[in-house]
């Protein structure tokens, strides 16, 4: 669905794009991740047609994104990270106005956007005007109206950000939804959880690069397997430290009441010989897992180290 | 065909804003106190003169439509400078310029909506227009043909004051450079004109005056220059004014005989630069 070849974008001698490269797959929601200038932004309206690159190649369902500039915007509806309303304006006039803008006319339209206004809770504010709608509803109705046109790519800058939590779960809310119409998305957030929680694949951008890309759940099981052990015992703690001491894959180990946390660096295998051979010494072993990954783990990780290739989980 | 959306919404919002009341209020107010006041000197002296000046029709009818003029200059880029930045600082422009709307079209649009107010700001303006018909003299063709000029270089005005705010990021930077081109048109070249005359009058040899005649050609680009030729055009001393350009500034015959034609011409050539300044200005950014 997108293809982005060796981008590079630079303001004046900063290069805020260095060779980007990433491709999304359609009917994806795709988590656009990275630290404040890492080249979130400058990406997506690069995509959007509202910058220019300096060089490289955006392809978007195999339209040259440079190129074909009216194919593009056909395809894409853009939600950026701030944006403004026209005062004066109503609602559907809102809806309306963006349709008209697309060239869409005729009797399809009213039930275009009340039916989009409707997906995103706003149905009932369809001739209220703008200006008196909260923030959260200003977001969704410009989410409204990236739809209007029916895109197949959506990109959204921050769609959560300024929301109270209950507006953010709506928001999420939609934006699985939106899934369901077989669109692909993009997404970029700060809110990691969150994204965690939507996103069927995600990409961490650092200083213009793709530095980690892939999919959701491959990302963070391979998180989980550099995650300590947690080990509980339902009694002989001691005896248990003691074992794990002499095992040659445990590089530390931290305990508190009944559970044990194990840096241990071997793989799932060596996981299954660790764990039966401690049920075989008559260790009580209630539970034993990997702590769960985190995308801010992840991104932490991720961001506070320097350099470092592209890695693809597929 | 379908209605430019730009315009339609610009109409729309213009239309429910309090400011366009206010700002019709005040032109036809302003306008009717200079006319009205011109109108009644004129009878005041006929009064105790007991003799109708009928140059002083012409002079009713020259400040009538300067004034109105000078108000259009004065209004039009207050309503058009921030028609582009305006947007910019709402941040709908960026949702705009992902639509497939080209930014020739977005540009059309505000030009059609600043025209839509300058055809609105004159027509609400006739009944104190119709003033100048009171002794006669004037024709309607003659009415028609200035408030055509006067709409159109309202309209070259606001293409300016749209271009400068594609160009310029804030209403405020935007207004004041508006405002310096109206001003830098109609004065600036006058200025420029005049000082060329001073060079000239103290210069020894031929030359300036040569060098005059072609800097007096600035004056094609001054609207308010076309609407002077205009109007002097239209009264019995028609050839008053191509004569003055002929022997005060060395205008070439060949300009002076045709000056109300050139300078529409050149002024068209303006207006459609300044539509191509704003389009492109709107262009994917380098930066």
């Amino acid at each position: 669905m997108l293809e982005i070849q060796n981008l590079y974008k630079y303001y004046g001698t900063f290069a805020a794009l260095n060779g980007l490269n990433l491709t999304i797959k359609k009917g994806e929601l795709f988590g656009f991740v990275g630290p404040n200038g890492a080249g979130k932004t400058t990406t997506m309206r690069i995509i959007c047609g509202l910058l220019k690159a300096d060089s490289g190649q955006v392809y978007i369902d195999g339209v040259d994104a440079f190129k074909q500039q009216r194919q593009l915007k056909e395809k894409i509806g853009y939600m950026p990270d701030f944006f403004g309303v026209y005062d004066n304006l109503k609602v559907y006039e809102y809806m309306d106005f963006y349709a008209s803008a697309y060239g869409l006319t005729g009797d399809c339209v009213k039930r275009t956007c009340l039916e989009l206004l409707d997906r995103v809770n706003l149905g009932d504010k369809a001739s209220a005007y703008v200006d008196h709608l909260s923030r959260g509803m200003k977001q969704r109705l410009c989410l409204a109206r990236t739809l209007i046109h029916d895109p197949s790519l959506l990109i959204l800058d921050e769609p959560a950000s300024g929301l109270d939590p209950q507006a953010r779960f709506e928001m999420q809310e939609i934006l699985k939804g939106l899934l369901d119409l077989d669109k692909t998305l993009v997404v970029s957030s700060h809110i990691l959880p969150e994204l965690s929680r939507m996103c069927t694949s995600v990409g961490v951008i650092q200083a213009g690069k793709m530095v980690l890309c892939g999919g959701m759940e491959e990302i963070m099981s391979l998180m989980a397997s550099a995650n300590p052990l947690v080990i509980s015992l339902t009694d002989k703690v001691d005896q248990a430290v003691e074992y794990l001491k002499q095992q040659p894959l445990v590089a530390t180990l931290s305990y508190k009441d009944h559970t044990v946390r194990v840096d241990f660096k071997g793989d799932s295998e060596d996981e299954v010989r660790l764990l039966s051979q401690m049920v075989q010494i008559g260790l009580p072993v209630s539970s034993f897992s990997r702590e769960e990954g985190s995308l801010e783990a992840l991104f932490l990780q991720i961001t506070s180290q320097t350099g470092g290739g592209i890695f693809y989980a597929n | 065909m379908q209605i430019n959306p730009v315009f339609r919404k610009e109409l729309k919002l213009t239309m429910r804003s309090s400011r366009l009341p206010m700002i019709l209020l005040i032109y036809n107010s302003v306008l009717a106190f200079i006319t009205l006041l011109v109108f009644y000197t004129i009878i005041e002296n006929a009064r105790w003169t007991q003799v109708m000046d009928y140059t002083a029709v012409f002079l009713l009818y020259m400040i009538t439509f300067v004034a109105e003029g000078l108000l259009l200059a004065f209004i039009i880029p207050a309503l058009t400078s921030n028609a582009i930045s305006g947007e910019r600082e709402r941040q709908t422009l960026d949702i705009l310029l992902t639509t497939p709307m080209s930014p020739f079209r977005i540009i059309l649009g505000k030009l059609m909506s600043s025209i839509s107010i300058i055809l609105l700001l004159v027509i609400s303006s006739i009944p104190v227009l119709a003033i100048v018909f009171a002794f006669g003299g004037v024709s309607l063709l003659d009415v028609i043909k200035v408030v055509c000029y006067l709409v159109f270089a309202s309209v070259f005005a606001g293409a300016m004051s749209i271009a400068s705010s594609a160009r310029f990021k804030k209403t405020t930077t935007s207004t004041v450079v508006s405002y310096a081109g109206v001003l830098g048109l109609i004065v600036g070249t006058v200025l420029i004109v005049t000082l060329g005359v001073m060079v000239s009058t103290v210069s020894p040899v031929d030359a300036p005056s040569v060098i005059l005649g072609i800097l007096s050609m600035i004056l094609l680009v001054n609207p308010g220059v076309t609407v002077i030729a205009l109007l002097s055009g239209q009264f019995s001393y028609s050839d008053s004014f191509p004569a003055a350009l002929r022997e005060t500034l060395n205008v070439p015959p060949i300009v002076s005989e045709h000056w109300i034609v050139l300078s529409i011409v050149i002024q068209c050539v303006l207006l459609a630069a300044m539509i191509w300044s704003a389009s492109a200005a709107l262009g994917p950014k380098r930066r």
